[in-house]
C-alpha cells in the first residue's frame, strides 16, 4: 500500500540520522551529555531506553509530548513508556536484525516508533508523528468505503422498480450504514403513509398508517418535496411513537429528518435515528448522507412512476384483455391468444363470448381482428366489443349486427377495417347447433368426431371500409366431441417451420386438427397455439387468436358461467 | 413458394398513356409498407394528372413479385380503390398469387376493388386482359 | 415412500354408517390420530386413485375423472397427496405411454387437458386454511415451455401450504415475467421448464429476475435429474420436485449479489462461437442436410411433401439438441436426447440407423467446430451402423 511506503520514506531518513552519531559514548548517560544536541535536534521526540525499559534519555520534544501525556492521564510502564511502545521494546528479535517500527498513539497523535540500537543493548526510539498521514489514510479508507457503499445502493436501489422493494431497501441501508434506525415515510396515500422501518442489522416492518405528518418537526415540509429542504436534527424527546421502529430498544439519542428528493415527485421521508446524542454528522458523512438521499430519492420516484403508470395500463387493459372462457349451458368455449410483440398483452386480435339467458338462449359468440398491432388496434378492438355488447339484444340476426357494425366503423379518413366470425350457439338434445356467419374472415372449421375437417360454408365482407355488407351464413350441427374452430390469420400465417421460411398454412392446419376429434376445447385451442408457436421458432409473428366451441365428449353436466376478464392476467391463488 | 431472402419493396411503373397506367408492384405489401406503396402510388397517379389532366380511367396493378401481403396490404389497397374510384378510375390485378387471390375472396373485397367506375362503364372490358387472371401456382 | 403411506397417514376416517365425517386436522406425513379408529374398509391408496384416473383420463371421460377426484377429496385424501402422488402420477405415465407409442398425441394432449380440469376441480375445492401464511411467490413456465402442468401441480402445492402464488402459466415471454415481478415483489420466483432446450431462454430469464434482486429457484426436467444445468446457470435454487420445491422455498432462498454478474460469466465457453453458430444456421444446417439425404438413397427423394417435412422436423430437432449441449457445454444433454429418439423411433418401428445417418451428414457440416463435433462423435457412439439404404426417422 502506498501510505505503508511513505512511512517507510520516513524511516529511511532516520538510520542516516542514527549514522552520523556513529561516534556516540557508549553508554546513554555519556550520550546525554555528548550527543544530545542530535537528539535535541531531531525533528521528533526522541527516547534512549535500556534494556529493562527504562527511559534512560529523552529530548525536549519527547518531554513535551510525555508530559501532555501525563497531563490527560495516560498510563505509563513504570519505565516511563507508553504501553505499546514497551511491548514492543521487550519482542526478542535477532541481535543482527533491524528491528522494525511500530506504530502508536501518545497523547491523542499517531507516532511510528523507529527503534536505533546501540552497541550496549540500549535502543534509541525516535518517534515519528504520523498523526496526519494516518487521518488521511482513515479519511481515504472511508472515503473508499462510502463510494462502494454508494454503487452497491445504487445497484439495489436501481435493480427494483417496485416501490414497497425500494422502500425497504432505503430503510435497510440507511439502518446499516447511516444510523441505528431508520424509517422510510412514503406520500401519502389518502391520508394514510407507508411507514418501512429498519434497524441496523434487523428486519423490516412495513405498515400503513394514519399520521400527522406536523408532530415531527420538518417532517411536513419535507413530505411537500418542494422546495428543497435541508435534513433536521430534531429533539428525540419530541418525536411520536409511529417515528420509532417496533420494538427499538435502545436508547434515541439523537434524530434526524432528511427529505428524499423525486423527479419533481415527493419521494418520502427519512427518518434517521441514532443511539448516541452524538449530534452533528462530520462533512464526510453529510456529503454522504446527501448522496444516499439522493439516490434513494430518484429509484422511489421511479419506482412510483413506474407502478402509476402500470396501474393505469392495467386499468385501461382490463376491458381489452381477451376474457377467460369456460363452458356455457353445456358447451364448452375455450381461447387463447398470443400478441404479436411479447412484451405487450394486447393487439388486433379479439373474441368475446356472450351466454344467453338460459340454455334455451343463444349464446353469442364473436371473433375478430382488426388490421394493425399493439395498443392502435387493440383500441378499435375495444370500439368493436363495445358496439357488439349494445347489439346483443339483435345478435340473433348476423347481417343487421354486421350492417351496424359497419355503419358504426366506416370512416372517410381511413381504411382501417375489422374481420370477424360471428356464432349463435345453442344446445339442443345431444347436439348443438350452430349459425356461423364470416365477416370477411378465415372460415371455421369443423373437426367431426371421426377426425374429418371441415370448412364451414360462410363469407361475407370485411367491416369497417366497404359502404355494403355482403354475408352467407351457415347452419352447422356438432356431435359429441366435435368442435367448431375460430381463428385468425396470425396462426395460418406463421412463418418459419425446419425450413424457416415457410407459412404454417390452412392445410397443415388442417392436418393438426384431425387429431383433435373428441378432445376438449382446451385441449384443441392449447394444440394449435403450440404448434403455430413451435412452427415459428423464434420468429416474429402477427397475433395470433384461437377459440373452439366443442359439444363435449364425455356428456354434459353443469358448469358455472364464467365471463370474467383475466385473459393474461396472472391467476392469483390465495391460501 | 417462398424466397428465403426478402425482395425489397417496391413499386415500378412498366407502361402508360393518357387513359391507362400500368404498374408492378414487387416484395412484401404489408402492415409495416402500406405507407411506401400509398406514397409511391400517390406520386405516379399525381404526376400522371398534371401531364395528362383528368384522362387516366384503368390503372392496372401486376402482382407477380408479390411475396407477401396481409390486413395492412388490403387496407391500403382499399384506400387507393376510394381515390381512384372518386377520380373515375378502374383498378385492375392481374398475375396475383394464390395468397392475394384467397385473401380477396376471404374479406369480400376483389369484387368491390375492381368494380367498374360510373364514368367508364366499360371499364372492365376496355383495358388490360379482363380483371383477374388465374391464380399463379 | 412405499405408495400409499402418505394417503393412509393421511385420510380422514368416515364412518359410512352415520353418513357423518370427522373433521380432524391432519398433518401431511404424520399418522392421523383417527387411523385406528376407523371402521370402513381401507380407503384407496394414491396408487389404487391413480390406477383409475388412469383409466378415465385415457378413456376421455372427464365427467368419471372428475368424479373419482370430487369422491377422493370428499372422503378427506390430502390434497397435496391427491395433486402430487395421484394426479401427477397419471400425467407421467401418460408422457410414458406416448413415449412407448401405446397413445398418440390426440390422446396425450385430451389426457392433459382432462388432468388440467382435475386439477382445477381440486384447485377451487374449500380448503381448511393453512396453518400460517406466508409470502408471496411467483411460478411460470419460461417462454416457449408448454408443458405447464409440473408448474401448475407446484402452484397449487405452495398455495395449500400458505403461500400468496401468482401463476403465470406456460410459455411466460421473460418481458411478461420481469414487468409482473416488477409490480408484485414476490420473496421468490419460481421457473419451470421441461425440454432441455429452453435452457437458454431459462438462463435469460433466470438471469433478468435476478438483477431485480429476486431470488430464482428452477425446477423441471430441463434442469437435469441432479439440477446440475440450475446450478451452471446461476439460479439460487433447485429442487426436484413439487413437494421439495416447497421445502426449500420454507428454508428461504436468499438473491446472489447480482449487480455486477453477467451471463456470460457462467458459460465462458461460449466464447467460441459454436453454440451462436449452430443456433443462427439452423435451417441452413435442415436444409444441407436434407440434400445430402437426397444424395445418399433413394429414400428421401420418394417421401411424401408431408414425410419430407417430418424428416426436416427431426433434423431441426438435432440441430436444437446439439445447440442446447454447446450452450451448457455437455456432450451428455445431446447424447441422452439421441439415446431418447432411438427409443421413440425404436417404439414407432422406424430402424434406428437412418438416426445415425443423419449424424453422421450433420458432422461433415459442422468440420470446423470441434465441440460439437466431439458431442456429435460421442452421441454416434451410441447408435448402430446405419445401412446404406435408410433414411432418418419419420415418427
Amino acid at each position: 500500500m502506498s501510505s505503508d511506503k511513505e512511512v517507510v520514506g520516513c524511516a529511511r531518513r532516520v538510520p542516516r540520522l542514527v549514522i552520523r552519531t556513529s561516534g556516540t559514548p557508549k553508554t546513554p548517560r555519556d550520550g546525554d551529555v555528548h550527543v544530545g544536541s542530535i537528539w535535541n535536534d531531531a525533528p521528533c521526540p526522541v527516547l534512549v531506553v535500556d534494556a529493562d525499559g527504562d527511559v534512560i534519555g529523552s529530548n525536549e520534544g519527547a518531554r513535551r509530548l510525555f508530559a501532555h501525556a501525563e497531563e490527560v492521564g495516560e498510563g505509563l510502564t513504570a519505565g516511563g513508556l507508553p504501553h505499546w511502545l514497551a511491548r514492543a521494546h521487550h519482542r526478542p528479535h535477532p541481535a543482527a536484525a533491524p528491528q522494525e517500527a511500530v506504530s502508536g498513539t501518545v497523547a491523542g497523535r499517531t507516532f511510528a516508533a523507529h527503534p536505533s540500537r546501540i552497541e550496549n543493548g540500549d535502543v534509541v526510539w525516535w518517534l515519528v508523528e504520523d498523526t496526519d498521514l494516518r487521518r488521511a489514510e482513515q479519511e481515504l479508507r472511508h472515503e473508499r468505503e462510502r463510494a462502494a457503499l454508494l454503487a452497491d445502493v445504487s445497484g439495489a436501489l436501481l435493480s427494483s422498480l417496485n416501490l414497497e422493494r425500494c422502500a425497504e431497501v432505503t430503510a435497510r441501508m440507511a439502518a446499516d450504514h447511516l444510523a441505528d434506525a431508520a424509517v422510510v415515510v412514503a406520500p401519502a396515500q389518502g391520508r394514510r403513509h407507508a411507514l418501512t422501518y429498519a434497524q441496523g442489522g434487523g428486519g423490516i416492518t412495513r405498515t400503513v398508517a394514519s399520521i400527522d405528518p406536523r408532530t415531527v418537526p420538518g417532517l411536513a415540509e419535507a413530505l411537500q418535496g418542494f422546495p428543497p429542504v435541508p435534513a433536521r436534527w430534531i429533539d428525540p424527546d419530541d418525536i411520536p411513537d409511529w417515528s420509532v421502529p417496533p420494538g427499538f430498544a435502545g436508547p434515541i439519542g439523537s434524530v434526524i429528518v432528511t427529505p428524499l428528493p423525486g423527479h419533481g415527485v415527493p419521494a418520502g421521508v427519512l427518518i434517521l435515528l441514532r443511539a448516541s446524542t452524538h449530534r452533528a454528522f462530520t462533512d464526510g458523512e453529510e456529503v454522504f448522507a446527501r448522496l444516499f438521499a439522493a439516490r434513494a430519492g430518484a429509484a422511489l420516484s421511479a419506482a412510483r412512476l413506474y407502478a402509476e403508470q402500470a396501474s393505469i395500463t392495467t386499468t385501461l387493459l382490463r376491458e381489452l384483455l381477451p376474457p377467460r372462457l369456460e363452458r356455457v349451458h353445456g358447451v364448452e368455449y375455450a381461447g387463447v391468444y398470443r400478441t404479436s410483440q411479447d412484451h405487450e398483452r394486447v393487439g388486433g386480435d379479439f373474441y368475446d363470448v356472450h351466454p344467453g339467458a338460459d340454455a334455451s338462449r343463444e349464446t353469442f359468440v364473436v371473433l375478430g381482428d382488426v388490421a394493425g398491432k399493439g395498443l392502435e388496434a387493440a383500441v378499435l378492438t375495444g370500439k368493436i366489443r363495445s358496439v357488439l355488447h349494445a347489439l346483443l339484444p339483435l345478435s340473433g340476426d348476423h347481417q343487421q349486427v354486421l350492417v351496424l357494425l359497419n355503419d358504426a366503423l366506416m370512416n372517410s379518413h381511413h381504411t382501417r377495417f375489422a374481420t370477424l366470425v360471428l356464432a349463435s350457439v345453442r344446445r339442443s338434445a345431444g347436439q348443438v347447433l350452430l349459425r356461423l356467419t364470416s365477416a370477411g374472415h378465415l372460415p371455421p372449421l369443423i373437426v367431426r368426431a371421426d377426425g374429418r375437417v371441415e370448412e364451414a360454408a360462410t363469407g361475407g365482407t370485411l367491416v369497417g371500409a366497404l359502404p355494403d355488407v355482403r354475408t352467407r351464413s351457415v347452419d352447422v350441427v356438432l356431435a359429441p366431441g366435435e368442435t367448431c374452430l375460430l381463428y385468425t390469420d396470425g396462426i395460418t400465417e406463421a412463418r418459419g417451420g425446419p425450413l424457416g421460411d415457410d407459412f404454417y398454412g390452412e392445410e397443415r392446419l388442417r392436418e393438426a386438427l384431425r387429431e383433435c376429434a373428441r378432445m376438449p376445447a382446451e385441449a384443441v385451442v392449447e394444440r394449435v397455439q403450440m404448434l403455430a408457436a413451435q412452427w415459428l421458432g423464434g420468429g416474429r409473428h402477427d397475433d395470433m387468436a384461437t377459440l373452439a366451441i366443442t359439444n363435449p365428449a364425455g356428456g354434459v353436466d353443469g358448469f358455472a358461467v364464467a365471463d370474467d376478464r383475466e385473459g393474461r392476467e396472472p391467476c392469483r391463488r390465495e391460501p | 413458394m417462398n424466397s428465403p431472402t426478402p425482395v425489397e419493396f417496391s413499386v415500378d411503373v412498366q407502361s402508360g398513356d393518357t387513359r391507362s397506367l400500368h404498374l408492378a408492384i414487387r416484395g412484401e405489401l404489408e402492415y409495416d409498407t402500406g405507407t411506401a406503396f400509398t406514397e409511391r402510388v400517390n406520386a405516379v397517379l399525381d404526376t400522371h394528372l398534371r401531364r395528362h389532366g383528368p384522362a387516366l380511367r384503368h390503372l392496372h396493378l401486376d402482382w407477380e413479385g408479390l411475396t407477401a401481403i396481409d390486413c395492412g396490404g388490403l387496407s391500403v389497397l382499399i384506400g387507393l380503390r376510394r381515390r381512384t374510384h372518386a377520380a373515375g378510375i378502374a383498378l385492375h390485378l392481374h398475375r396475383q398469387p394464390a395468397r392475394l387471390t384467397r385473401l380477396l375472396d376471404v374479406t369480400g373485397v376483389g369484387g368491390y376493388l375492381t368494380e367498374a367506375t360510373d364514368t367508364d362503364g366499360r371499364g372492365l372490358s376496355a383495358g388490360g386482359d379482363g380483371g383477374r387472371s388465374a391464380p399463379s401456382p | 415412500m412405499p405408495a400409499g403411506t402418505v394417503m393412509t397417514s393421511t385420510v380422514k376416517a368416515s364412518t359410512v354408517k352415520t353418513g357423518t365425517v370427522k373433521t380432524g386436522t391432519v398433518t401431511t406425513g404424520t399418522v392421523n390420530a383417527a387411523k385406528g379408529t376407523a371402521d370402513t374398509a381401507a380407503p384407496p391408496t394414491p396408487s389404487d386413485l391413480a390406477e383409475r384416473l388412469w383409466t378415465a383420463v385415457i378413456g376421455r371421460d372427464e365427467p368419471a375423472a372428475m368424479a373419482l377426484a370430487t369422491a377422493a377429496a370428499d372422503a378427506g385424501a390430502d390434497g397435496e397427496t391427491l395433486l402430487l402422488d395421484v394426479v401427477a402420477a397419471v400425467q407421467r405415465r401418460v408422457g410414458h405411454e406416448w413415449a412407448a407409442n401405446r397413445i398418440g398425441v390426440a390422446e396425450e394432449h385430451a389426457a392433459t387437458a382432462i388432468i388440467d380440469r382435475v386439477v382445477t376441480v381440486l384447485a377451487h375445492r374449500p380448503t381448511p386454511p393453512p396453518s400460517r401464511t406466508r409470502g408471496n411467490v411467483t411460478v411460470a413456465c419460461v417462454d416457449g415451455e408448454w408443458h405447464s402442468l409440473p408448474a401448475r401441480l407446484l402452484a397449487e402445492t405452495l398455495t395449500g401450504r400458505g403461500w400468496r402464488v401468482d401463476f403465470l402459466g406456460a410459455h411466460t415471454p421473460t418481458p411478461h415475467l420481469i414487468a409482473h415481478v416488477h409490480q408484485s415483489n414476490p420473496a421468490a420466483a419460481l421457473l419451470s421448464a421441461s425440454l432441455p432446450t429452453h435452457l437458454p431462454t431459462a438462463h435469460q430469464a433466470v438471469t433478468a429476475v435476478q438483477s431485480l434482486g429476486i431470488p430464482v429457484m428452477v425446477g423441471g426436467a430441463a434442469f437435469g435429474t441432479d439440477g446440475r444445468y440450475a446450478r451452471l446457470l446461476g439460479a439460487d435454487a433447485w429442487a426436484p420436485d413439487a413437494r421439495g420445491a416447497a421445502d426449500r422455498l420454507a428454508r428461504g432462498i436468499t438473491a446472489r449479489h447480482a449487480e455486477r454478474r453477467h451471463e456470460i460469466d457462467d458459460l465462458p465457453h461460449l466464447a467460441d462461437q459454436e453454440y451462436t453458430f449452430v443456433k443462427s444456421n439452423r435451417t441452413t444446417l435442415v436444409r444441407r442436410c436434407l440434400a445430402a439425404l437426397d444424395e445418399r438413397g433413394p429414400d428421401t427423394r420418394a417421401y411424401s411433401a408431408a414425410q419430407r417435412e417430418r424428416t426436416a422436423e427431426d433434423l431441426a430437432h438435432i440441430v436444437d439438441f446439439l445447440a442446447t449441449a454447446l450452450y451448457v457445454d455437455e456432450a451428455d444433454l445431446f447424447t441422452s436426447f439421441i439415446g431418447w429418439t432411438r427409443d421413440i423411433l425404436t417404439a414407432r418401428n422406424v430402424p434406428a440407423a437412418g438416426l445415425r445417418l443423419g449424424l453422421d451428414i450433420l458432422t461433415e457440416q459442422l468440420r470446423d467446430f470441434p465441440r460439437a463435433l466431439g458431442f456429435i462423435r460421442v452421441a454416434i457412439d451410441t447408435l448402430p451402423t446405419a445401412p446404406a439404404h435408410s433414411g432418418p426417422g419419420t415418427a
